[in-house]
């Protein structure tokens, strides 16, 4: 089969592998239909995540067919019609149990690695090193996804893969981040940063009764897409006092609740992000955290920070003395995708939400590469990259 | 002496303490008042004040004792782990020894020599290692341990001990394993390093046992069969890669 594969920093090449085989009882093989490119995965294409070998497979946003299952799956079918979850969960521990699924036990083959550096492990991911269980990812022809019997969700209707794909990881995240905030009638919600995760989170704000919801970005039609959403649009530009802007448009309030949808590359302004990429060149910090921190400043006292956006290791100038001040909440990290498959499956197929709006550009997986260094680039207004295997 | 409990050096360490600090405090003496004569004066001094006390103070920060007493006691490793499952399943899946290659990495065989002794076969490499013990505590659903005997290539003796998580939780297990390294007491300078890497590997046994009751199965990335052990090895290249985020 043809996968693509990491070689480095900015170095993805689409070549020919093995095919995956069953290898445990609870596995399937799943032949990939469509899949996308994931923002997160350029952290990786950026060389930000440890742990990286050349050759791994990448790819965490994947749906296909099932085309063989092991021995103790039960509830799949070769033919069957999945999505697939990005992170990997056995359904049985006690974090399954409670619906914390990417904190599953029994996922990471090398969770005493990650213990290491975080003093426990999380789930196994697709795709995305392997201090996150090193498994081959889904921008490929075909996967082993493992845990099948508990990660395969199947679409029984006919609606296409653009519209279910999303369900796989950037929907969901967008929705737990929304739903951190514990959104109250009449709730203004501040969202940072504009890529397929803020657009999501944008969305299901609304869906989840926010009365208000001010997008925050760089990138011009990245904010057309969110005023298409229903958000207003705040434009981040060099000079511009985002703070100050934030707190005028709520009455001096600030928002409710705000969701760092950016994560540990985030672009700053001015002389911060000069030190913060000084910082992180020389590995004296890992992430670079200005949405989180304008986050905080911009927050309501008693209010609730969210982050979908992905931090993997340290951060520098933590606003804590804001954060302790005002009184905040924080909530954050991977997405229990599990649990919201089949509530979000529900609101696409009664119309609420049509996932596919963010998509902007189809490549065949052949060209991944290409689609690596447009969404790179937000060249051509790319905002979501599909791959079609 | 109240001095006895810090006492972390062997009595030739402390000889060969004295004695080399001697010689460099001579030494420096004779230089006079140069720079180099009372650097080494100083450190001769430094020496000599680690013999006669018996303690050392770099020791003490690494977590290193060269004493016959620390050598007798090994390097000793606990890990604890919670289990969804009962102290009876965790037992007795414990207690299964020969099924325990799937789940402690290296292991080969077990064989049952009878009498509650066993043979643990490991490779290393090329090495072949050999671990003979004597289960001394067989109490079902709450401990088993054992000691080395001394046929035993490395001394490993072990106290696994059962007690219910609370609220229904599960099983905590709670391991303490006593290694003695070949090479005596001098090899107890690698002690810190032998405690961290025995640590790590007590913590993945105990994942792979977790996923063996909790799910069935034990989790690997492998994409084929045939490559699953091989994937298991660059566990200590990963590690060195995830110290960037420490």
């Amino acid at each position: 089969m043809i996968a693509n594969r990491w070689y480095g920093v900015h170095d993805v090449r689409v070549e020919h592998v093995p095919d995956p085989e069953i290898v445990n009882p609870r596995d399937a093989i799943v032949r990939v239909t469509s899949t996308a490119i994931c923002g997160s995965d350029l952290h990786l294409y950026d060389g930000y995540i440890p742990t990286m070998h050349e050759g791994d497979i990448l790819g965490h946003e994947f749906m296909g067919e099932v085309v063989e299952v092991g021995g103790a799956v039960t509830n799949l079918s070769r033919g069957d019609r999945v999505v697939v979850p990005f992170n990997i969960a056995c359904g049985a521990c006690f974090f399954c149990a409670r619906e914390m699924f990417s904190l599953c036990e029994n996922s990471n083959p090398n969770a005493g690695i990650t213990e290491k550096v975080y003093g426990h492990a999380c789930a196994g991911l697709f795709g995305y090193s392997h201090m996150m269980g090193g498994y081959a990812g889904g921008q490929a022809e075909y996967v082993r996804v493992p845990f099948a019997d508990v990660g395969c969700l199947k679409i029984e209707s006919d609606l296409e893969d653009d519209k279910v794909l999303f369900l796989t990881d950037i929907f969901p995240t967008g929705y737990m981040a929304a739903e951190n905030c514990g959104i109250q009638a009449g709730d203004v919600i501040a969202v940072f940063g504009c890529g397929p995760v803020g657009q999501f989170a944008i969305r299901s704000a609304f869906l989840l009764g926010a009365e208000r919801v001010i997008a925050i970005d760089d990138v011009a039609e990245r904010l057309a897409m969110a005023e298409d959403g229903g958000a207003e649009a705040l434009p981040l530009s060099n000079g511009y006092n985002v703070i100050e802007e934030l707190t005028e448009l709520t009455g001096g309030r600030g928002p409710d609740a705000a969701i760092d949808a950016v994560g540990m590359e985030a672009h700053g302004t001015g002389l911060s992000d000069v030190y913060d990429r000084a910082k992180q060149a020389l590995r004296l910090q890992t992430d670079r955290p200005t949405a989180l921190r304008y986050a905080i400043q911009a927050c309501r006292k008693g209010g609730t920070v969210s982050a979908p956006g992905v931090y993997g290791g340290v951060i520098d100038k933590m606003p804590m003395g804001a954060a302790f001040g005002k009184g905040l909440t924080f909530k954050m990290g991977q997405t229990h995708v599990h649990k919201y498959l089949r509530p979000l499956l529900r609101r696409v197929e009664q119309g609420e939400i049509d996932p596919s709006f963010v998509i902007t550009h189809r490549l065949p997986l052949q060209q991944a590469a290409e689609g690596y260094r447009m969404f790179h680039a937000k060249q051509d207004g790319c905002v979501k990259v599909v791959l079609h295997a | 002496m109240t001095t006895d409990t810090r006492v972390n050096l062997s009595g030739y360490e402390r000889a060969l303490s004295v004695v080399g600090g001697g010689a460099l405090m001579r030494l420096g003496v004779r230089r006079g008042f140069s720079f180099g004569g009372v650097i080494a004066a100083a450190a001769g001094a430094g020496l000599v004040y680690r013999g006669v006390t018996g303690h050392c103070g770099v020791y003490e920060r690494l977590g290193i004792s060269t004493t016959r007493e620390a050598a007798a006691r090994g390097v000793v490793v606990r890990r604890a782990m919670t289990i969804q499952r009962s102290r009876d399943d965790v037992y007795r899946k414990l207690r299964e020894f020969h099924t325990m290659p799937e789940i402690l990495q290296r292991l080969t065989a077990v064989d049952d020599l009878g009498g509650g002794v066993y043979r643990w076969l490991y490779r290393e490499g090329p090495r072949e290692l050999e671990v003979v013990t004597e289960l001394i505590t067989d109490e079902p659903g709450q401990r088993l341990a054992w000691v080395s005997r001394p046929e035993s290539q490395i001394r490993c003796d072990g106290d696994v001990r059962l007690v219910p998580a609370p609220d229904g939780r599960g099983t905590e297990v709670h391991a303490e394993i006593a290694l003695t390294p070949p090479g005596g007491r001098p090899a107890m300078i690698l002690a810190p390093l032998l405690r961290r890497v025995a640590r790590y590997q007590l913590g993945q046994e105990f994942h792979r046992l977790q996923q063996v009751l909790e799910t069935g199965e034990i989790a690997t990335a492998a994409t084929r069969p045939e490559r699953r052990l091989e994937e298991r090895a660059p566990a200590e290249q990963i590690a060195a890669g995830a110290e960037v985020l420490q």
